[in-house]
């Protein structure tokens, strides 16, 4: 091992390369983990690596990349830096939640972009807790991963909480299951002035106590701005869709298209508490939810004209507004 | 080992059933790499090689290069046909730093390359271009990742198709998420006389700085074909740019059923002249800062006239294909 700081563009090769040019006590830009074989004492290198998550990344570089080497627990962690956790089939990499704890927590900086694949994070009882909470970053991005069976009381429960606190946000999930959790399965509610966009595609929402998917904007004064394909929200014990901002709070606005919504306990979707909230649906089937969808409070609901509602207790026609 | 020259259907029946007929010295048409190998090796089953690039000019053309187990595997050029395959085995594949390119394709015409399962990751330091197409007959993309590079604009882009060489270049992006990246998502600019094919399909664009997909003919003559369908282009500055002028080249983006959500400056846009078009359907287009733009400069923007738009947008106007 070189004493001596390379030169910047023999650095940029070797990283470039793969290989890793570690000064001493320097970080990795891309850290191993294994449940098999792995310490939080080693450097997290291919051949040594970490046992943890949260061991992992306090040793990897901002905008570095964790990647899960066999199956196992990896534990819960906060993530406070750009970086990506990348399970790709190597078995289960899961998170367990319980004593009213977090599996993932998110509070970076404002240029950091997190991505997370491949990663199951499952409550076990024992006081619950919630699966994913974000409060701070740039952007978070969740592909093929599995957030179910959180329990607790109060604000625990939940799925997938996005909660950003200032500026501008992004959040897409995509090809994930978030299930069987107490409370709701995902909620964005940023605080503050601050502006949320999501992005929803082939995402199951199924079996949550609460609501499916929640869109609250009645605590920033920014907007929130979410279009959700593809998805499915399933019986879950409240509304399928809540979409909810009051007078004078932020825009909140869903699009879903070519998505089912099903057996929920409650309405189908509700938007609700001015005009500031609006929805907008098309090509995706309304059946067999408790009740209908509702609008209150002036909140604005347009059909494409192209749903398939039917079976639910007081269906009636939605505004329409015509493709172009 | 028979040294003599074996018959060629027997060579190719022994090639076939994965069985390696090898003169001294001779490329293997399928070979392996893992993070225990050697580029020193065979790159044979038993004696893989350490990198793609050690595999690749090891391999013949046409042949294939298998990942055996997660871990980095560095940059490449690939200047033949073929595929290598990362099925399921762990993450894999090169860290992008110090304005390098990930992987780059330089091959013949005529040749085809294939990249399954690959994750190209950026890690700052300079960042670079995650994968480029700079000659060659078709690039097929399959269940990759290109995300977090970063630069100054031509660095800081995830997938390029840009072809400096005169033929019939096609490339295809299938489900793969193309994210956080500081420029473009997926740019196609070619730099010569061609009539080139883009496909994209079941692709996640999520995040970039500049447009999550930009055709750009204006370097070019010819003409260039592109169709995304299925395909979710949100969170990005863009979500789909068609551009092109009177002396570039014949310039066409098709987006089916798609979704365009949450780009801070517009949806879709097509400008430049004439040579520049854009045709929409089943596609939704919400929370973006404008839906649709087009230049007055005879820039086309045409509709099947079922495509979803949400508030702000409907004064676009598009010419109408009605179905049949």
């Amino acid at each position: 091992m070189h004493k001596s700081t390379p030169p910047l563009t023999a650095l940029a090769l070797l990283l470039a390369f793969g290989l890793q040019v570690a000064p001493a006590h320097a970080q990795l830009s891309r850290t191993f983990v294994s449940a098999a074989t792995g310490s939080d004492g080693n450097n997290c290198d291919r051949s040594t690596p970490c046992r943890t998550f949260q061991g992992a990344h306090d040793k990897t570089n901002d905008q570095g990349e964790i990647v899960v080497l066999d199956p196992g627990g990896y534990g819960s962690l906060t993530i406070g830096k750009a970086i990506s956790i990348v399970n790709d089939g190597v078995g289960e990499a899961s998170i367990l939640v319980s004593g009213s704890a977090t599996g993932i927590t998110v509070i970076a900086s404002g240029v950091s972009d997190i991505n997370l694949r491949g990663i199951t994070v499952q409550g076990i009882g024992f006081g619950g807790g919630n699966g994913l909470l974000y409060t701070a970053g740039r952007s978070l991005t969740i592909t093929n991963c599995v957030f179910r069976n959180l329990t607790g009381a109060g604000n625990s429960g939940n799925g997938i909480v996005f909660a950003p606190a200032n500026g501008t946000a992004y959040l897409a999930v995509i090809d994930t299951l978030v299930a069987d959790n107490g409370g709701f399965g995902i909620e964005v509610q940023p605080v503050a002035q601050m502006n949320a966009n999501v992005a929803l595609r082939r995402v199951n929402i199924l079996n949550n106590g609460a609501d499916g998917l929640v869109l609250n904007g009645a605590q920033n004064s920014g907007t929130v701005s979410a279009m959700m394909v593809e998805s499915a929200t399933a019986r879950n014990g409240g509304n399928g869709i809540f979409i909810h901002t009051d007078a004078n709070r932020a825009a909140v606005e869903l699009m879903a298209l070519r998505s089912t919504i099903t057996r929920n306990g409650g309405n189908a979707f509700v938007v609700s508490n001015s005009p500031n909230a609006r929805m907008f649906i098309g090509q995706s089937s309304v059946i067999d939810n408790a009740f209908s969808w509702d609008a209150t409070g002036g909140a604005a609901l347009f059909s494409f004209g192209d749903n398939e509602v039917a079976r639910n207790s007081g269906d009636r026609p939605m505004p329409t507004a015509p493709p172009i | 080992m028979i040294k003599s020259t074996t018959p060629l259907t027997a060579l190719a029946l022994l090639m076939a059933v994965g069985l390696q007929a090898t003169p001294a010295r001779a490329q293997l048409a399928r070979t392996y790499v893992s993070v225990a190998g050697n580029d020193g090796s065979t790159c044979e089953r038993p004696t893989p090689c350490r990198t793609f690039q050690g595999a690749h000019n090891k391999t013949a053309d046409q042949g294939e290069i298998t990942v055996l187990d997660p871990g980095g595997y560095g940059a490449v050029t690939i200047t033949k046909s073929i595929s290598i395959i990362n099925d399921g085995v762990g993450d894999a594949g090169p860290l992008v730093s110090g304005g390098a390119t990930g992987i780059t394709i330089a091959a013949p015409p005529g040749s085809n390359v294939n990249l399954r399962g690959i994750t190209v990751q950026g890690i700052g330091f300079g960042g670079g271009i995650g994968i480029l197409f700079n000659s060659g007959g078709s690039l097929t993309i399959d269940h990759c990742v290109v995300r977090g590079l970063t630069g100054d604009g031509n660095t800081g882009r995830g997938i390029v198709f840009d072809s400096t060489v005169a033929g019939t270049p096609s490339v295809s992006v299938l489900n793969s998420l193309v994210a956080d990246n500081a420029f473009y998502g997926i740019h196609v600019l070619p730099h010569a006389s061609v009539n080139a094919t883009l496909l994209v399909r079941g692709v996640e664009m999520i995040h970039n700085g500049a447009a999550g997909l930009f055709v750009n003919g204006v370097a070019a003559v010819g003409t260039i074909n592109a169709t995304m369908a299925d395909s979710f282009s949100a969170n990005n500055e863009e979500g789909v740019f068609v551009f092109s002028n009177s002396g570039g080249a014949d310039t066409h983006l098709t987006v089916l059923r798609s979704a365009l959500a949450n780009n801070s400056n517009v949806g879709l846009a097509v400008t430049g002249g004439p040579n520049a078009s854009l045709l929409l359907g089943q596609t939704g287009v919400s929370g973006n800062k404008v839906g649709a733009f087009n230049l007055a400069d005879g820039a086309v923007l045409q509709s099947f006239g079922d495509n979803y738009f949400d508030f702000g947008n409907t004064a676009v106007r598009f010419a109408v294909i009605p179905r049949s």
